[in-house]
């Protein structure tokens, strides 16, 4: 896998942390969300090989309960684990922002 | 909490919900996901959020090839790929009632033919008969992204009953030392049919195994 995936697949799992720290979500929910946001070249399946990734890193849990619109869903929440995880991702994330905002606009002075 | 069994028949009920193009697409992933190494849990969970995402998906017009993408298999992998695998201890209680499953079949076929059958004869004949299982459970997996479904049953149904009827056939030449008296003794359509019935007994109560007893 190249090192451009690998970078984005990070990102977008500090996205769907953060997306999913604020409120509960189903996967539709946040496949919709995240394209809301700007990420429309991200296919939607793909979102799930993720959810289960962090689901087994601890990050976040997910169970079945009845939907307002009628069928059973997988609802996911933040586990502790995962806060800390978020944290972690958005000081590493501004801290990236910061530095690459440094050497494009002062070209690394 | 919900349990597999219940999962599994969410799924059940609200596949029927899909269009055609959709059914056949998601019923190859089920197919392959429910025959890998995962717990029987976490797959049936993972094939019933699938579903959901397909179902809404496709209110809005979307095919399963534009949510999941054009290489189905490469994606069952990436989604498996982080689920724990079947546990150790249910593997052993799942396949030893797979194998005594397959000694009672056997069983049956030698009090309603001769009862005078040696025991020995009967282990090692269901032992096959077990690997016969085995066999199908990874040909199903194998073949879970060729052809259609329905194709893909009637291949499974075939390769089975012929697989069924030939060790029967073998074990009853061993015993009678010639072939013109098994064929004579045993004609050979009794010996399909009662494969091909043996095979569906077998596999709804693979199902229920598959389902049921593997929490």
């Amino acid at each position: 896998m190249s090192d451009k995936t690998q970078m984005l697949k990070g990102i977008l799992e500090g996205c769907i942390l953060s997306i999913i720290s604020k409120h509960e979500v189903y996967g539709y929910e946040l496949s919709e969300k995240l394209k809301n946001s700007g990420f429309f070249e991200i296919s939607e399946g793909s979102i799930y090989p993720l959810l289960s990734r962090m689901q087994k890193e601890g990050y976040i849990e997910g169970t079945f309960k009845d939907s307002p619109d009628g069928p059973k869903r997988k609802y996911y929440h933040v586990t502790e684990k995962g806060f800390q995880t978020l944290e972690t991702f958005k000081q590493s994330w501004n801290e990236l922002q910061t530095n690459v905002n440094n050497i494009l606009t002062k070209g690394g002075k | 909490m919900l349990k597999t069994k219940e999962l599994h028949q969410l799924t059940v009920n609200r596949t029927k919900e899909l269009t055609i193009e959709n059914k056949e697409y998601y019923m190859s992933m089920s197919s392959y996901i429910r025959t890998s190494n995962v717990s029987p849990k976490e797959s049936e969970e993972l094939l019933l959020e699938i579903l959901d995402h397909l179902l809404l998906a496709q209110k809005e017009g979307k095919s399963a090839e534009d949510v999941f993408g054009k290489q189905p298999q490469l994606y069952c992998d990436e989604l498996i790929e982080n689920t724990s695998p079947f546990p150790f201890i249910k593997k052993l209680i799942f396949y030893s009632s797979l194998w005594i499953l397959s000694f009672c079949l056997i069983l049956f076929t030698t009090l309603t033919e001769h009862p005078q059958h040696v025991f020995l004869v009967d282990a090692l004949e269901s032992f096959l008969l077990f690997i016969g299982f085995l066999f199908i459970q990874w040909w199903i997996h194998k073949i879970s992204f060729m052809w259609k479904a329905n194709t893909r049953l009637l291949f499974t149904l075939c390769i089975g009953t012929i697989g069924l009827a030939c060790l029967w056939l073998t074990f009853q030449h061993l015993q009678h030392s010639s072939i013109q008296v098994v064929l004579f003794v045993f004609p050979v359509w009794i010996k399909l049919v009662f494969s091909f019935t043996c095979l569906i007994t077998g596999i709804v109560l693979y199902k229920g195994l598959m389902t049921g007893w593997k929490r």
